[in-house]
This record gives structure tokens, C-alpha cells and sequence, in this order.
């Protein structure tokens, strides 16, 4: 599926930062991420240490020990810090277990000294957080994704700052979709949000930063960086298996509530305007969905294998899939982020059930009066992706707690009844349908090369079903 | 808030460890930045009403930066995440209430500094090259 560097065509620009060959120290941003894994990794396992002590006493004292000054002999400053985490108690065992390789693993007093700082800045690093740094997310059926935020410096005269992002291990169908949802979404007049994200895919040895720039890693940067992720994964999940998917994303992480707990706790506190803006936002989504063939998000399609058709579905909406941050103000717009892009496989694998997609959406999009269709056809998803949701929710609550939430989605669920609100879904529909064509149009300019390069080297089969998909915008205008 | 010490001295108990008493002249700088980094959170946490941030204002909540003079915008902030944590039901208002408090703090400690970015994207890595303007590409080739 990914073609390597070597068996690729692309010009010199593209891979702007070869690295083959050169030794691990020197691998730039790739040594960059492998010490961020390597802090997130300890910062997890002290956490879990942590867990089983009293924690502000215990980093306080931490904290203490790491300012223990050392002396010209190495090996008495190294048992006096190994004495300091002697003790009865089980997590001075754990904390003593933790440090005392690296302790011992210093040749000299500059080795000591640089664990010491590292040591304790760690130590002030988890004194400022109340959870853990890496936490497993428990929505999507893929996965295992983290999430993961600490403090990005412990120094008192710098205003708090967080890093914050999420960890996922996912396939190169949902980098290159998202890649290109976010060239879309420039392509318009309306933009949606689209995370940011860089992948690392340790069989191919290839850490992608942007679009524009990955490294080729070596195989000492391989076996370095597959030791961090899976100590990630095993230190924030124990239990887990090796995941199935295999390239590892790393993922802005929006502070933005998912369509169902907006619905349920944000969704009231709305402007009238706002809401208007949220269904618009949400009929524009769907028909971009529907174009391209996304189809785990709004708008649901059912493909027939006997006839080889695709129909339009009732089936319920992933409301997890469509991230909406509320601004501070109610005269400020909405901001919409389409997350976990991903076109479906089958267009990939089968070229037949491809075609009747294509052939479906040339339908949809040729007839006149379609856009009805669609909106009822999206409202009814909407309707039973909450409903479903509030069951499978409600049904991990106490009774009183599952009354509430019920409560609380009834504004939403009435508004999804109301004609104004399947009018603002039309509305959005109309317009993202005409804004394909200057997506179209985008297409086709020199723009949008780089990423048509991208997705060639990267996967190319996605390429092919979006430019086949384009290719229908064609036929439709010229009908 | 949890004040019990996790260890008494005890001669088995390495001096690292024992518990010490703060020194209150140099309390104050320390409780606020802790109380920053909690506002912060909290803020974080309470924004847009994400299911993650519930557990994490319960923690929060569990966790309050340990001193005694209580200043009242801060116990206002507190008194929230208790009402949140007791009934379960989001307050929109948690989060502009804990920035407003946090920017207090702020900007008594970094007079000199403007408020702090909302949401900043710290990935620790470089940024994306969101436009994909990275030089002239000739031709495609790919018959695209």
C-alpha cells in the first residue's frame, strides 16, 4: 500500500528532510517526539506509583531528594540517592525499582546531575496535575487512542502552559482523509476545522511530520521509538493487546465536546442564531461526507451486495465523530471539527462496490429535490445516534442520573423535529453542494498538487477513489 | 483536601521522606503558581462540556492546592466544582469564572505579561504546514 521512498517518483522538494543513515541523536524532530515519549512514558509510570501514595507529600519529598547535592565520588552520591528511596512502604519499592537502573546506569557526576534535573523536574511536573498525564480514552471501536496533557515547564516565572495531544493508533486511510478533509475545508467559504496531526509508522520506519515532511527513520531509531510507544501503552494500559492498526498518530486534541455531549450540555446555552449555525454546520458536513464517501459520521448509506446498490440509510449518526466548541461569547460563531476521517475500506478493496458509490452519489447529486430526501434521511440518523447513545450512556447511570440526561437531550431532540431546523440542514446541504465544484475547481490547480503527490506516495488507492468521486462533478455539471 | 501526613517520622523512614513543615515565608510564590496550574485545569476541564473533563473536575476537586488563607474568588471557582461534582450537572459558566480567576493570578504574578492563550496546540512538535506551500512542484505526472 505505501510505497517507499525509494520506489517513489517525487522530486527532491517533497522529501525536504532525508535522514537515512544518520545515527538517532541526529534525527531532529524525530528525536524531538522520542524524548516526548520517553517523558511521557516516566510521567505515567511515576503517576501510577504515585496512585498508591499520598501524592502531594510523597512528589514533595521526591522533590526534595533530586536537590540533594553530589559529590566527587559518583558511587557514594549514587547509594546516597539510592538510600533515599529505601523505606517500608510498597510505592518506595516501586519508586526505587523505577530509578534505581537509571541511578546506576550514571558513568560520572554529569550523568548524575543531568538525572537529578530530569528526576525532579518530573517531580514538579506531576505536583501541578490532579490526573494522570496519559489517560486511555474509552469512544471508537479502533483504537487504543490516549489522551495525554501535563505541564509543559515546571519554572515559576513562566505562566502555565499545558501540552496536550492525543496518541492513536490508526491506519494511513484516516491520515490521508484527514489530510485532505483539511485541504477541503480551505477550499471553502465556510470552513469546518480539521485537527492537525503527524504519524509514525514504525514498519515502514517513516515518522511523518507534516505532509510536506517526514524522516526515513534507521533501524536504532525504530527499535527506540517502538520501546517509548509500547512502555506508553503498557504503562497506560496494561491489559491491552497489540493493537490491530499500525501507524501511530499523534492528534491535536481540540477542547471541544462531541456532538452527544453537546447535545445534552451545551446544546441549551445556545444562541438561536448559534443553533441555526450548528444544524448549517452539520448539513454541510454531511453532504461533504456523502461525497467523498465518508461514512461513519452524519449521513448513513446502506450498500445492497445482491443488487450492488447503495440506498440511502436510517441507521443512527456516530455522534462521536463531530467534535463543537461553544465560543465564550453567544455573538461569536461555532467552531465544527470533523475528526476520525476515514473513507470506507470497501471503496478500496472493491472496485465494484466503489463504482455503485459512485454511481449513488451521481444520482443524488443529478436529481433535483434530493436535498428533501437527505435531510430527512440525516434528521432520522441524528434522531437514533442520540437515542442509542442516551441508552447505552443512560444505562451506566443511577435512575435519577438517567431521568436527567434524558432531561437534558429533550431541547435537542424536539429542535431535530422542528422544520426550521431541517431547513438550516437543507440550507447546509445546498451550500456545500455548490461549494464541491470550487473544491472541484481547487482540485484541479496547482494547490493541490503537493497533497495529490502526498496521497500518491502515501495511499494511493485513496487518491483514485477521491479523484473518480470528482470526476462525477463532471458528468453532473455537463448533464 | 487531604491533610493527613502519609508517613510519621519514623527512624525506618529515610529523611527524604519524613514530613517537614512549609516554611511559611516562603509559602506564598509556590501556592500560587500551584493554584494557577489548578485553575488552569480547571478551566481546561469545564470547557464545552466534555464528557473526559467530568472525572477530571472530580479529581480537581479532590485535589485542591493545600493552604490556608482561602482567597474568596477562589473558593467562589471551588464552590462551583463542588456543585458540579455533587449533582452531576454541567455549569457552562465553571470555565470563564476559573479564567477570570486564573487571570487575576496571572497577572499579579507576570504583571508584565498578557493573559494566557486559551487553547494553546503543544504538541511538542512542529506545527503542520497547514497551506502545503512547500515549494514549486513541476507537472504531476500522475495523469490527476
Amino acid at each position: 500500500m505505501i510505497k517507499t521512498v525509494q520506489e517513489s517518483t517525487l522530486s527532491a522538494p517533497f522529501f525536504g528532510r532525508e535522514t537515512v543513515g544518520l545515527p538517532a541523536t541526529h534525527l531532529g524532530e524525530t528525536q524531538q517526539l522520542l524524548n516526548t515519549l520517553d517523558k511521557v512514558q516516566r510521567l505515567t509510570q511515576l503517576d501510577n506509583i504515585l496512585k498508591k501514595a499520598n501524592r502531594k507529600t510523597t512528589i514533595e519529598k521526591l522533590e526534595k531528594l533530586w536537590s540533594t547535592p553530589i559529590n566527587s565520588n559518583v558511587e557514594e552520591s549514587k547509594a546516597t540517592l539510592l538510600k533515599g528511596l529505601e523505606g517500608s512502604f510498597r510505592f518506595l519499592a516501586a519508586m526505587k525499582e523505577f530509578y534505581k537502573p537509571r541511578i546506576e546506569a550514571a558513568e560520572n557526576c554529569e550523568d548524575l546531575e543531568k538525572l537529578k534535573h530530569q528526576a525532579a523536574e518530573d517531580a514538579t511536573t506531576l505536583r501541578f496535575l490532579s490526573d494522570s498525564p496519559l489517560t486511555k480514552s474509552h469512544r471508537g471501536q479502533n483504537g487504543p487512542t490516549f489522551l495525554v496533557r501535563y505541564p509543559a515547564q515546571n519554572d515559576s516565572t513562566i505562566k502555565p502552559h499545558f501540552h496536550q495531544y492525543v496518541i492513536k493508533w490508526s491506519h494511513w486511510n484516516e491520515l490521508g482523509t484527514t489530510r485532505l478533509y483539511d485541504l477541503f475545508s480551505k477550499s471553502l467559504s465556510f470552513p469546518f476545522h480539521v485537527p492537525q496531526a503527524s504519524a509514525l509508522d514504525l514498519h515502514q520506519g517513516i515518522h511523518e511530520i507534516t505532509d510536506t515532511s517526514r524522516d526515513n527513520l534507521e533501524l536504532t531509531a525504530i527499535e527506540q521509538l517502538k520501546q517509548r510507544v509500547d512502555g506508553i501503552r503498557f504503562a497506560a494500559a496494561p491489559e491491552n493487546q497489540e493493537p490491530k492498526d499500525k501507524l501511530i498518530l499523534f492528534i491535536e486534541r481540540i477542547a471541544a465536546a462531541n456532538l452527544f455531549d453537546f447535545a445534552h450540555k451545551e446544546y441549551i446555552h445556545l444562541s438561536d442564531e448559534q443553533m441555526q449555525e450548528l444544524y448549517v454546520g452539520l448539513g454541510r458536513l454531511a453532504m461533504l461526507d456523502l461525497f467523498t464517501g465518508n461514512t461513519d459520521r452524519l449521513i448513513q448509506s446502506r450498500y445492497d451486495a445482491a443488487s450492488k446498490k447503495f440506498e440511502l440509510d436510517t441507521m443512527q449518526s456516530n455522534l462521536g465523530n463531530v467534535l463543537v466548541q461553544r465560543p465564550q461569547k453567544l455573538e461569536e460563531p461555532l467552531n465544527l471539527y470533523a475528526i476520525d476521517n476515514g473513507l470506507d475500506e470497501r471503496f478500496f478493496s472493491d472496485s465494484e462496490c466503489n463504482s455503485s458509490y459512485n454511481a449513488f452519489v451521481q444520482e443524488l447529486l443529478s436529481r433535483p429535490n434530493e436535498v428533501n430526501r437527505l435531510t430527512t434521511a440525516l434528521v432520522a440518523s441524528l434522531q437514533k445516534g442520540v437515542e442509542v447513545q442516551a441508552e447505552e450512556v443512560g444505562g451506566k447511570m443511577n435512575a435519577q442520573e438517567d431521568i436527567q440526561l434524558k432531561e437534558q437531550l429533550k431541547p435537542f431532540i424536539e429542535d431535530l423535529a422542528k422544520e426550521s431546523t431541517k431547513s438550516a440542514i437543507a440550507k447546509g446541504m445546498e451550500e456545500m453542494s455548490l461549494q464541491l465544484h470550487q473544491i472541484h475547481s481547487n482540485w484541479n490547480d496547482e494547490s493541490s498538487k503537493p497533497l495529490k503527490q502526498y496521497l500518491f506516495t502515501t495511499y494511493s488507492e485513496l487518491l483514485n477513489v477521491v479523484s473518480g468521486r470528482f470526476s462525477i462533478l463532471n458528468s453532473v455539471r455537463s448533464s | 483536601m487531604n491533610k493527613v501526613p502519609f508517613v510519621k517520622p519514623n527512624n525506618e523512614i529515610p529523611f527524604f521522606f519524613q514530613v517537614e513543615e512549609r516554611n511559611p515565608d516562603n509559602a506564598a510564590p509556590q501556592i500560587d503558581y500551584d493554584l494557577i496550574y489548578w485553575l488552569e485545569q480547571v478551566r481546561y476541564h469545564s470547557l464545552n462540556g466534555a464528557s473526559e473533563g467530568a472525572s477530571s473536575l472530580l479529581n480537581l476537586a479532590n485535589n485542591t492546592p493545600n493552604f490556608e488563607n482561602v482567597p474568596q474568588e477562589w473558593l467562589e471557582v471551588l464552590e462551583k466544582i463542588n456543585g458540579v461534582v455533587q449533582t452531576k450537572k454541567y455549569d457552562p459558566t465553571l470555565s470563564p469564572q476559573s479564567k477570570r480567576v486564573l487571570n487575576q493570578y496571572i497577572n499579579r504574578l507576570f504583571p508584565q505579561q498578557a493573559e494566557p492563550e486559551v487553547e494553546p496546540m503543544d504538541i511538542a512538535l512542529p506545527p503542520v504546514n497547514r497551506r502545503l506551500d512547500f515549494g514549486n512542484v513541476q507537472g504531476n505526472g500522475f495523469g490527476y
